[in-house]
């Protein structure tokens, strides 16, 4: 970026963590730690950051970093719905998709509130979750997969190995199984219809979104004799 | 029309609402000012509202919203909330009280007085109309609605020429939905009347005296073709019964402002049609400036009607133009503002009781000014910023 | 003469002899003789004698050179002082100014008049100074007429730094020793040693460079800068002596929990209005709108946008933006806001209103909040702009159809 102005300064990744977090992110204002809760794993306190950036290098970076206009400490701000809408947008158009994933709470939400009114006993109200983005979160975990296939060159010819991954990565494969199974060309229905229907399906492990995953997961299985190649 | 009363509205300021109301009364400005307390009633007949249940929801019951509302007038949003909620309740506010209020003192010896609601988008000009049809309701008046008024105007209607004058066109298909829709409601109070006098649709056909009203509103159903000829002889019918101290009737129009503009429609690709050449514009405004005793009549201007570049404000007199004020002279001006402090936290109240807010975040007091503040006071950006809630 | 001469003294005389050689050139011992003996037995006995007279002493040529480069340093200090003092006259005449009434300031206003010039850098445009503020005074002379230095460090080129370096090596060494002679043995320490309680943060480059180029006039670079914080981390980590953590607090101090980021006067100023109300305006900027917003301590939670409230944006991600520095400071219902803006679409008109109320805001608030506003980076400016279109290409990015030929 050459237009970039500021300072630059050479700090390992830890020491810009701590410069960033440590003021805000241990407080008891839950409204700034929302903001950094993708930037940094979950972590009880700052012994466990130091365990986790061992390895570190000294990287150059500033330190002060002008907020983009995703971020907001409101009440309505969740950092997992900004990274779906992020990855469905189209040509840079986010207010569109904006409007479609609010659809989509809403019919997760309407719903869920009419089985909770219709319910009699007080045992079936209990079963029923209400909050959108709980049914939201739990959906996106059960289409995480926990191993990926990456092709190595080895001899002349690639071979597909099964690979841990980092959590990023993970959230982004399931984001794009969802995804991939509500879009397709022949659509006589609104996305978010579409989308709800599958979300609501993937919160009960069931559905297509689900089963791509255990489709991964048998494919992993299937070529594990050539585990070995990820170290060499 | 010495209870008529003529105002000049003045400007809204920024972030609040304003409180102006024509007959300020003592009760009024407490109840104002005084803590909704609770944010229900369990009275469901309008006519016991009163000045002191401001600010407080009131379920209308079920037999009620498949009658009156359920068919035309409800858009899908309000049906939506109904399923999800079962029920279906209304907050009570100052302008549906001060019209109430009118309505009970009114001499109706008098000729039809004509009320106006105006207010900005999605401030809830079309919950206090379903407050006073239901009021009216429990008072065994004749409903007559029109539920949106722009649908004459838009492009693709299905147009056909008028058999008496040749200048005018009929619009068939909306006057059926017109007349099944005042079948519905008044099926029970007009089982008794008849006709009085003939009308002829066309050479052959015609209906004769002493018909019951029912008949000649089915025979408009079943033949589309004269749909419109019998919305015209309903309307005479109406006024003479309502002369004669038989029925009181309540019209209402929502977006009247559409009268005085052009639909989309070209006759042979060529010629523009004006709104004022649709026969039912005119019925309806013969109606509007007629001197029928025991009627009242109720309209809205809707901002929505107009183009995008034409809603810098939303006064009647920018939307409607001079035509419009010179033709509903003289009127009743209503203003219907946004909400207010105590009326936002009862409905805050009850979004939490009916499950529509949730996160423990927004119950705090720092979670309700938030959304205090990006609502900006609108009643329907209330509902939009509780959805990821 | 010479079989006169005692056993003892002729050993001292070899001595003696083999330096007057290499010093003095090429002279007979004989004679040298005579004048060492002869003022050795002289200044025992009498001081109104006349010493005599010492011949001069033949220098290198090294010691040559230095002596002639000083020589020109003093000349040309010389010189510029005349002819600062010349000019410094003819300025005064030419200004109307008594020479003696005449400051620095006054000078550089004459001659950026008299010279100007539209150098980027300020150190390459004329300037007018007293030689000692451009040219160093001191001629040091650090060693002796034996050519010997005085500084055990010398030929390192960079003798303080090593100094030090070399200082912290030894004490490490030593608290090594210490610790594995505690160990091996058993025995109690000879001191007090404690770990230190707090991190301590280490001299920035630039006070570093600051520090050896004008107590030592030495140079120093960016992996000096960095080894010296390698060694320095490793001390403070082992167990110290009181007079280890006093050559440390020379380098360091330690860290603060907190991050006092900008704890400046300018960040305090307010003004008052007619009616006793304090505010303050600062100016955002985004792609290119400007917005001016004008903050009001003690209200009631009033928005005003030009002339609207907050119905002015549509959007929802607007009206989020214009929420977040007030929920950081929790000062919603406190605090009243009128702003006007110009220019940009609505999320470039929300960010520049979000960049000036965070700004305007510092006033009125603790020190913990303006920490927690600059951290979370929403008093910098985002300095992201349209890119431009360049020739040879349609856009800035995209590019004019391939062809083979």
């Amino acid at each position: 970026m050459a237009l970039c102005k500021g300072k630059t300064i050479y700090h390992t990744l830890l020491g810009i963590y701590k410069q960033q977090i440590s003021t805000s992110y241990f407080s008891t204002n839950k409204v700034l730690s929302n903001m950094y809760k993708d930037r940094v794993p979950s972590v009880q306190s700052i012994g466990e950051l130091n365990a986790l950036c061992i390895d570190d290098k000294p990287v150059e970076k500033k330190i002060r970093i002008p907020a983009k206009s995703e971020f907001s400490s409101a009440v309505t701000y969740d950092p997992i719905v900004q990274k779906f809408i992020n990855i469905l947008m189209r040509d840079g158009k986010k207010e569109k998709t904006r409007e479609i994933i609010e659809q989509v709470l809403e019919n997760i939400k309407m719903k869920q509130i009419e089985n909770y009114h219709k319910a009699t006993t007080d045992a079936e109200k209990a079963m029923v979750v209400t909050d959108p983005l709980k049914v939201f979160h739990g959906a996106v975990e059960n289409c995480k997969p926990l191993l990926i296939l990456k092709t190595i060159v080895k001899g002349g010819s690639g071979y597909r190995v099964p690979v841990y991954c980092h959590e990023r990565r993970r959230l982004r494969v399931g984001i794009n199984f969802i995804i991939k199974t509500c879009d397709t060309r022949k659509r006589k229905v609104p996305l978010s219809t579409v989308l709800a229907t599958e979300i609501l399906q993937a919160y009960n492990n069931e559905g297509n979104a689900v089963g791509k995953k255990h489709q991964l997961h048998k494919e992993c299985e299937a070529q594990r004799a050539f585990a070995h190649y990820r170290w060499k | 029309m010495a209870s008529v009363i003529y105002r000049i509205v003045s400007k809204q300021p920024s972030g609040y609402c304003i409180n102006s109301s024509l007959l300020r009364s003592s009760s009024s400005l407490k109840c104002w000012q005084r803590c909704v307390t609770t944010f229900r009633t369990e009275i469901s007949d309008p006519s016991e509202h009163s000045f002191d249940h401001e600010g407080q929801f009131y379920t209308i019951p079920k037999k009620d919203v498949q009658k009156i509302f359920m068919l035309n007038w409800m858009s899908p949003h309000e049906k939506n909330m109904n399923k999800m909620f079962q029920e279906f309740s209304i907050l009570i506010r100052r302008p549906a009280l001060e019209v109430m209020d009118i309505l009970k003192r009114l001499n109706y010896n008098y000729p039809l007085t004509r009320f106006l609601l105006y207010g900005e988008m999605n401030a809830g000009k079309k919950f206090t109309m379903t407050h006073i049809m239901h009021y009216c309701r429990s008072q065994n008046w004749v409903l007559l609605t029109v539920p949106w008024a722009n649908e004459w105007n838009c492009k693709r209607l299905d147009v056909s020429f008028n058999h008496h004058k040749e200048s005018l066109f009929d619009l068939p298909v909306h006057s059926k939905i017109l007349l099944e829709d005042f079948l519905l409601k008044n099926m029970s109070l007009i089982k008794e009347f008849t006709t009085s006098t003939t009308y002829e649709f066309s050479e052959h056909e015609a209906s004769e005296q002493g018909i019951p009203l029912t008949d000649l509103i089915s025979f408009g159903i079943t033949r589309m073709k004269f749909a419109n000829d019998v919305v015209g002889a309903l309307l005479k019918e109406l006024q003479i019964l309502a002369n004669n101290d038989k029925i009181k009737l309540l019209v209402t129009i929502r977006g009247i402002n559409s009268f005085w503009r052009k639909t989309g429609q070209k006759k042979e690709k060529v010629q523009e049609i004006h709104a004022q050449q649709l026969t039912l514009v005119n019925q309806f405004m013969e109606l509007l400036q007629s001197d029928t005793k025991n009627a009242v009549a109720m309209c809205s201007t809707e901002s929505w009607v107009n183009d995008v570049t034409d809603r810098k404000s939303y006064l009647p007199t920018e939307l409607m133009g001079k035509e419009g004020v010179d033709f509903l002279e003289p009127f009743l001006p209503i203003e219907v503002p946004k909400y207010g402090n105590a009326e936002l936290q009862s409905v805050m109240d009850y979004y939490i009781d009916r499950r529509w807010i949730q996160a423990p975040e927004a119950k705090t007091l720092d979670g309700r000014a938030q959304i205090k503040f990006l609502s900006g006071h609108n009643p329907y950006q209330l509902y939009r910023v509780c959805v990821p809630l | 003469m010479a079989a006169s001469i005692p056993t003892a003294t002729r050993s001292f005389i070899k001595f003696i002899g083999s330096e007057l050689w290499f010093s003095t050139g090429y002279r007979t011992p004989s004679k040298c003789l005579t004048r060492t003996l002869s003022t050795q037995s002289v200044a025992s006995t009498d001081s109104e004698v006349t010493r005599p007279k010492r011949r001069a002493e033949k220098l290198s040529a090294a010691m040559k050179a230095f002596l002639k480069r000083a020589k020109e340093h003093e000349s040309k200090i010389n010189k510029y002082t005349e002819e600062y003092e010349l000019g410094r006259k003819h300025l005064a005449n030419m200004m109307g100014i008594h020479p003696d009434e005449m400051t620095q300031e006054h000078i550089n206003e004459a001659i950026r008049y008299l010279l100007p010039s539209g150098l980027f850098d300020k150190g390459s445009r004329p300037q007018f100074k007293h030689p000692k503020d451009i040219l160093p005074l001191n001629f040091d002379f650090p060693f002796d007429k034996a050519g010997r230095p005085y500084h055990y460090q010398y030929y390192t080129l960079l003798p303080n730094y090593h100094c030090i370096m070399s200082e912290a090596a030894w004490r490490m060494e030593c608290l090594r020793e210490e610790e594995v002679r505690i160990g091996s043995t058993g025995a109690p320490p000879q001191e007090e040693m404690k770990h230190l309680s707090e991190e301590y943060e280490w001299m920035d480059l630039r006070t570093f460079l600051n520090y050896f180029k004008s107590n030592h006039s030495e140079v120093v670079q960016v992996n000096e800068h960095n080894r010296f914080v390698i060694l320095m981390t490793k001390l403070s980590k082992m167990r110290l002596r009181e007079q280890d953590v006093a050559f440390l607090k020379q380098f360091g101090s330690p860290k603060t929990s907190e991050i006092n980021v900008m704890d400046t006067e300018e960040i305090k100023k307010f003004y008052v209005n007619e009616q006793g109300r304090k505010f303050r305006t600062k100016n955002g900027y985004r792609k290119s709108a400007i917005a001016q917003v004008t903050v009001y301590a003690e209200g009631e939670g009033i928005l005003e946008i030009n002339g609207k409230g907050i119905e002015y944006f549509e959007s929802q991600y607007a009206r989020e933006q214009v929420l977040f520095p007030l929920v950081l400071t929790s000062s919603l219902n406190k605090v009243d806001v009128h702003a006007r803006v110009e220019g940009g679409g609505e999320m470039g008109q929300s960010g520049a209103i979000r960049h000036g109320l965070s700004n305007a805001l510092l006033p009125f608030v603790s020190q913990q909040m303006v920490n927690k506003l600059s951290l979370s980076g929403l008093l910098d400016r985002d300095s992201r702009v349209k890119e431009r279109n360049k020739p040879g290409q349609k856009k800035a990015r995209k590019q004019f159809q391939w062809r083979a030929r």
